[in-house]
């Protein structure tokens, strides 16, 4: 798994120890940051992969931070942790700029996952008209699912997910992120409607074949294993 | 028409025009006053001039004699114009003329004096008066009554033009003033049209000039800068109270992980992993009751909605939800008329949408039936066929922490309130109905019936 050069800006030193230790955990460096200045100075000197803020600092607020690092030219991809977690703060946060945003508390694997997907993202790495992982295989424009070669019969919604997964293969992909990406929502209905979608995309992919492909992580989501 | 229909349909525009009317009454009931007095006046003018006549020439015929008379009347005759302003007749007991330019005797009595407006030929009109000077010899003297009536028309031209220029003037300068006002006051409608559309940094333009409309101006913007910062001040409480609270269950939380780190008792971990779900609980609360206060403080503020196309918004949701149907045997339909499309924020109707399919796939037992409906207008049915809610709670279920039930089914007793908060938020309403059997909710423009 590559290792990220992550500055984080956080003011409360408890919630830096445990993003820290969280990321460190799977073998990302991080540099913290106590308040707007100093964060905004380390990411004008230091080349980072990553930056991860702080809605509310004491000098200034994450959105600033970002406005000003937008302004400087920085294009560096930022995730914003926030205790003001409602829709409407969340699309107060992309509308200033910043790549994704998470609500406290969050599982750490959401975190780990979140970086992972954002850096992904960053970096580009563009795919192509056929992605293929493992046996399986996702046409892209025929929207069209594969497994050992047979066709997978997938309805318009369930190719979305397929797709999404497969874009994300092998990488933990949480329920936020699914209902963000894939449904365009930007909150969490109350019931258990990801699961039943994902089981039922499962169902399909696993039905007559003998290895598992979906596998659930508790507490963060699910990832798309390689057979 | 049109142009001038706008501008009299305006304030300034009608009291101009108000204005216009009593001025063309004024000159009228001037003129008619003038006409009067010059009239009755010259015509007193002309009786006492003919009256004064008579004495004179009276006094002559007692002095020399009737000959006397007619030679002086001949003279007199001989010096004026023939269209002059004088007539005489001097005529005998039968009416012969003996001198004078009065063709005949006129229909005046001179045994009576009697004077009146008698026509000549030559459409000459004259005030004569007739006298006997003795039994066998009679006068009449007259004078020409057309210089005055070149006068009254004189003054009627006059008046008239006087009065259109009057008329003219006030439509002129009553334009001018609408025009003025309503830009101004336009000016000031478009800026109460922004400040309600959510505009709330907009200032209404006040040019110095220290009138009624720029106090009005300036209390608008006093206005304004209060609500705003009393807008400003509700969303930083909000943020504050979100933040404050949920830094310390933040820690909380992290403390549980941290403890499930260490416990391997199952029992324990359930525990602790409970107490997890109850501090999302707590928070999920937290975000809906501030969801609610924020919706219901931009309520009528339309910054932020755009236009959707509901009936794809719909569409995705009834998707989203088809799955859970089938897992809790429960018949899903819906019925989604294509390109409904209307004003409003989109994750706001997502949600209104996930509520109450949420709450009715909660309320409706294995086997039963929900469909949702979209139709132009637009409209927006949830419908059931599980227990319904009793009418004495079909609208006090749209209250905080409100439930149809003893609370044994899972949820904070929020989510309709927030349902219909954000529904009025995006202009809309949501009812609760009988469907005879089960629960109906409907959404619809608020307003409409």
């Amino acid at each position: 798994m590559t290792s990220l050069r992550i500055l984080h800006v956080e003011d409360d030193s408890q919630a830096a120890k445990m993003v820290a230790d969280t990321l460190s955990r799977v073998g990302d460096t991080v540099a913290t940051a106590t308040n707007g200045k100093d964060g905004l100075s380390l990411a004008s000197e230091e080349r980072f992969d990553l930056v991860i803020l702080d809605r509310m600092l004491p000098d200034m607020t994450g959105i600033d931070i970002v406005s000003k690092l937008r302004a400087a030219g920085i294009s560096i991809p930022v995730l914003m942790l926030s205790a003001l977690g409602r829709t409407e703060n969340r699309i107060e946060g992309l509308d200033a700029g910043v790549d994704d945003y998470l609500a406290k508390p969050f599982e750490q694997e959401e975190l780990i996952a979140r970086v992972r997907a954002l850096h992904r993202r960053a970096t580009g790495q563009s795919h192509s008209a056929v992605i293929i992982f493992g046996d399986m295989e996702c046409h892209i424009k025929a929207r069209t699912a594969h497994r050992q070669g047979k066709h997978v019969a997938l309805s318009p919604k369930e190719f979305e997910l397929f797709k999404y997964f497969m874009q994300n293969a092998g990488e933990v992909v949480t329920r936020e992120m699914l209902l963000r990406d894939v449904w365009n929502l930007n909150f969490d209905p109350q019931t258990n409607v990801i699961d039943v979608n994902v089981g039922r995309l499962r169902r399909k992919l696993e039905e007559s074949f003998d290895s598992p492909v979906l596998e659930t992580i508790w507490g963060a989501g699910y990832r798309l294993l390689a057979a | 028409m049109h142009f001038a229909s706008r501008i009299f349909s305006t304030l300034f525009g009608r009291l101009s025009l108000w204005v216009a009317v009593v001025t063309i009454l004024s000159v009228i009931a001037l003129y008619a006053m003038t006409y009067w007095i010059v009239r009755t006046e010259t015509e007193q003018q002309i009786a006492r001039a003919v009256d004064t006549d008579i004495a004179g020439l009276a006094d002559i015929y007692i002095s020399g004699g009737a000959a006397e008379l007619s030679k002086r009347l001949e003279d007199r005759l001989d010096l004026m114009p023939s269209d002059g302003e004088r007539y005489y007749l001097l005529a005998s007991a039968n009416g012969k003329t003996i001198a004078g330019n009065i063709p005949r005797w006129p229909e005046l009595s001179s045994e009576n004096s009697e004077a009146a407006v008698i026509a000549l030929p030559g459409s000459r009109t004259i005030y004569a008066r007739a006298t006997q000077l003795d039994p066998d010899l009679k006068l009449v003297v007259g004078q020409n009554l057309n210089a005055m009536a070149v006068l009254l028309n004189r003054i009627g031209a006059a008046f008239a033009i006087a009065g259109a220029l009057l008329v003219l003037l006030i439509i002129l300068l009553g334009y001018g003033a609408t025009l003025r006002l309503n830009r101004r006051i336009g000016a000031i409608n478009a800026a109460f049209r922004d400040i309600s559309g959510g505009e709330l940094a907009r200032q209404v333009p006040a040019d110095g000039r220290g009138d009624e409309l720029d106090e009005l101006s300036h209390h608008t913007n006093n206005m304004t800068e209060r609500l705003s910062a009393l807008i400003g001040a509700h969303r930083d409480i909000s943020n504050n109270t979100a933040h404050e609270l949920r830094t310390p269950l933040t820690h909380l939380d992290t403390r549980l992980v941290q403890a499930l780190t260490e416990v391997k008792e199952p029992r324990q971990v359930e525990i602790l992993n409970r107490a997890r779900q109850d501090i999302r609980h707590i928070i999920a609360m937290l975000d809906s009751l501030l969801d609610i206060a924020s919706s219901q403080a931009k309520k009528g503020d339309l910054s932020g909605l755009s236009e959707i196309d509901l009936s794809a918004i719909t569409t995705s949701m009834a998707d989203l939800f088809t799955e859970s149907a089938d897992e809790l045997g429960i018949e899903f339909n819906s019925d989604i008329v294509p390109d409904v499309k209307m004003l409003a924020d989109p994750s706001h109707i997502q949600r209104i949408l996930s509520n109450l399919l949420d709450n009715a796939f909660k309320y409706v037992p294995h086997g039963g039936t929900v469909r949702l409906t979209l139709r132009p207008g637009p409209v927006i049915v949830v419908q059931d066929d599980g227990p319904g809610v009793q009418s004495a709670l079909q609208e006090k279920i749209f209250e905080r922490f409100a439930r149809a039930d003893s609370g044994d089914t899972p949820g904070h007793g929020l989510g309709l309130a927030l349902s219909r908060a954000l529904a009025e938020r995006n202009g809309l309403t949501i009812v609760c109905r009988d469907a005879a059997p089960g629960a109906l909710f409907e959404v619809r423009p608020a307003g409409a019936s």
